[in-house]
């Protein structure tokens, strides 16, 4: 085709009947052809089709926002597909960010660190797998996300989260080896460890032994106890921030990113939402006031815990199959009771331990 | 991820008038990722922002029933989105330490006065605003051949050169600059048919 050729000359009227789809298909391809040549009726087009103020409006509100869009309801009008996840694009954008390395096994650097892999994506950023090359061993690198890295309030965040884990030193809460948080991505370099999370873990195997369940919730209860000797409130205590290692039975806290100094009065005026709020069923909605919305504090996030056991109890003694609700009831004093009665058969010791 | 059927189902028993019913369903599919991207803005995981959407969703759902048997004067739309923004107010300002523990319940979410708060108030907007958008972005996607609709994506959405999406699709810059024009002027009206159908 010679796109050089002059098909029509420059019509404006057309285009209202272009926009509008009124135009034939001979019509429409002259149209084309022209605009592949004619600056000025590509931008007369341009403004006919919406003002300056639209096209800049849907560009930003269009664009994406680094976080997944809640699932859009299938059975709705527009009957469209749920938005694609954002995580692949993340991650993405994190490893293009790395400098170049020698190493052809490798994907690239970051600072003294050979990246070998990716471990996994989150809401703050992607987890890599690396090589501490002056040390030679294996570390995990959590890289806060390039949408946040812009962003004060999220540095601050991934600062807080540092500080807090590094405050800790405890063989159940996750060590800090090094933070950097002044090249343009933040990061956090912690050990390397083999292993799945207790949700993995959960989703995979379904119900864990009572055994497990005792070990697996007096080492969360230990690494909480230590957090806590030192001031600090994880407030995001969930099966998926509790890594089981292989190989050896040893249980880690991670992520503390939402952890809070009990005495720090910053968090709580920069209006940020301290805590996972609960979650209602249909039967709660209708008995509003057994609602409390509670303040994070020590003993919520014990009662957090004890609600990641819980769905680590064999269905027979659970009180309730859904999980999410059951974290929910196992917060509120009324249904600790309820599960303190539907895990009767465990040990009192331990039945105790999870609920008081 | 999670979607509501809890809402749908126990709380729409307690809405009488059938065009009440519609209106709620549209408001709970327009309000329910507003307030989880407000959420996700400040800090909250998914899970959690889920969480309070569904939260706020709840408390205005259960304040209908009486509503409709008090205030039947006032639109139900507007009600709604009043109701919504206090209540989107009080849980994002909401601050932990100034309560007693176990005191407050779902319904002071709505009982509650926010203070004024006009920065939230434009971040509702905000948010209210690329809702329409997204909105009507899928429903005229939902129309058009996927190429089409790349060629507006890559131009206007990616911010990048209409050189490029020439090459990347395969096709004539002319083709590009009328698709992408084409595409702006039905996402633009749906837009307003939209906002005239919410207001």
């Amino acid at each position: 085709m010679n796109l050089n050729v002059r098909t029509i000359s420059c019509d404006p009227d057309r285009f209202e009947s272009f926009l509008s789809g009124e135009l034939s298909d001979t019509e429409e391809r002259e149209l084309t052809l022209h605009l592949n040549t004619c600056e000025h009726c590509r931008r007369t087009l341009e403004q006919q089709a919406a003002e300056p103020g639209a096209w800049q409006e849907a560009e930003n509100l269009l664009k994406p926002l680094g976080f997944d869009s809640p699932a859009i309801d299938e059975n709705s009008d527009s009957g469209l597909l749920k938005y694609p996840t954002r995580q692949p694009l993340q991650i993405q954008s994190v490893l293009d960010a790395l400098r170049p390395t020698d190493d052809p096994e490798m994907l690239g650097r970051l600072g003294g660190y050979e990246v070998s892999g990716v471990v996994g994506a989150g809401g703050m950023g992607v987890v890599l797998k690396a090589v501490d090359k002056s040390l030679d061993r294996t570390v995990a690198i959590k890289v806060m996300a390039p949408h946040l890295a812009s962003s004060g309030a999220a540095r601050k965040r991934f600062a807080r989260e540092a500080k807090a884990a590094a405050a800790v030193l405890h063989p159940n809460v996750i060590a800090i080896h090094s933070v950097s948080n002044d090249e343009s991505l933040p990061y956090l370099v912690m050990p390397y460890m083999r292993g799945t999370s207790l949700q993995k873990r959960l989703d995979r195997e379904g119900p864990l032994s009572l055994l497990e369940i005792l070990r697996i919730g007096s080492q969360i209860a230990a690494g909480l106890a230590a957090a806590h000797a030192q001031g600090l409130v994880h407030r995001d205590i969930k099966p998926a921030n509790i890594l089981l290692e292989d190989g050896v039975e040893r249980v880690t806290i991670t992520d503390f990113g939402l952890a809070r100094a009990v005495d720090d009065a910053t968090i709580t005026h920069s209006g940020v939402i301290a805590g996972t709020p609960q979650y209602m069923s249909p039967e709660q909605a209708r008995l509003p006031n057994r609602l409390a919305v509670k303040p994070w504090n020590s003993a919520a996030t014990c009662s957090a815990s004890a609600a990641c056991c819980t769905p680590s109890v064999p269905a027979a003694h659970r009180f309730e199959q859904n999980r999410r609700t059951a974290s929910c009831d196992a917060s509120s004093t009324k249904s600790r009771l309820a599960f303190a009665n539907s895990i009767r058969i465990s040990p009192n010791g331990f039945a105790g331990s999870l609920t008081g | 991820m999670t979607e509501f059927p809890e809402t749908r189902e126990s709380l729409l028993l307690q809405i009488k008038s059938p065009a009440n019913r519609e209106a709620w369903d549209q408001f709970a599919l327009i309000y329910q990722p507003v307030i989880y991207r407000l959420a996700r803005h400040r800090g909250l995981q998914d899970a959690d922002a889920q969480d309070l959407a569904q939260q706020v969703l709840m408390a205005v759902a259960s304040a209908i029933g009486s509503w409709e048997k008090t205030n039947e004067s006032v639109r139900f739309r507007h009600w709604l989105r009043r109701v919504a923004r206090n209540a989107i107010i009080n849980v994002l300002s909401r601050r932990p330490r100034d309560r007693g523990a176990g005191g407050s319940s779902v319904q002071e979410l709505l009982m509650e006065q926010p203070l004024p708060d006009s920065e939230s108030d434009a971040q509702i907007e905000l948010e209210y605003r690329r809702e329409i958008y997204l909105r009507a972005a899928r429903i005229v996607r939902g129309d058009i051949e996927p190429d089409t609709w790349r060629a507006f994506e890559i131009t206007v959405i990616e911010n990048r050169s209409i050189d490029e999406a020439a090459v990347e699709l395969n096709k004539l810059i002319g083709t590009i600059y009328a698709a992408r024009s084409r595409i702006m002027r039905r996402l633009r009206e749906t837009v307003q048919e939209l906002e005239k159908a919410e207001s």
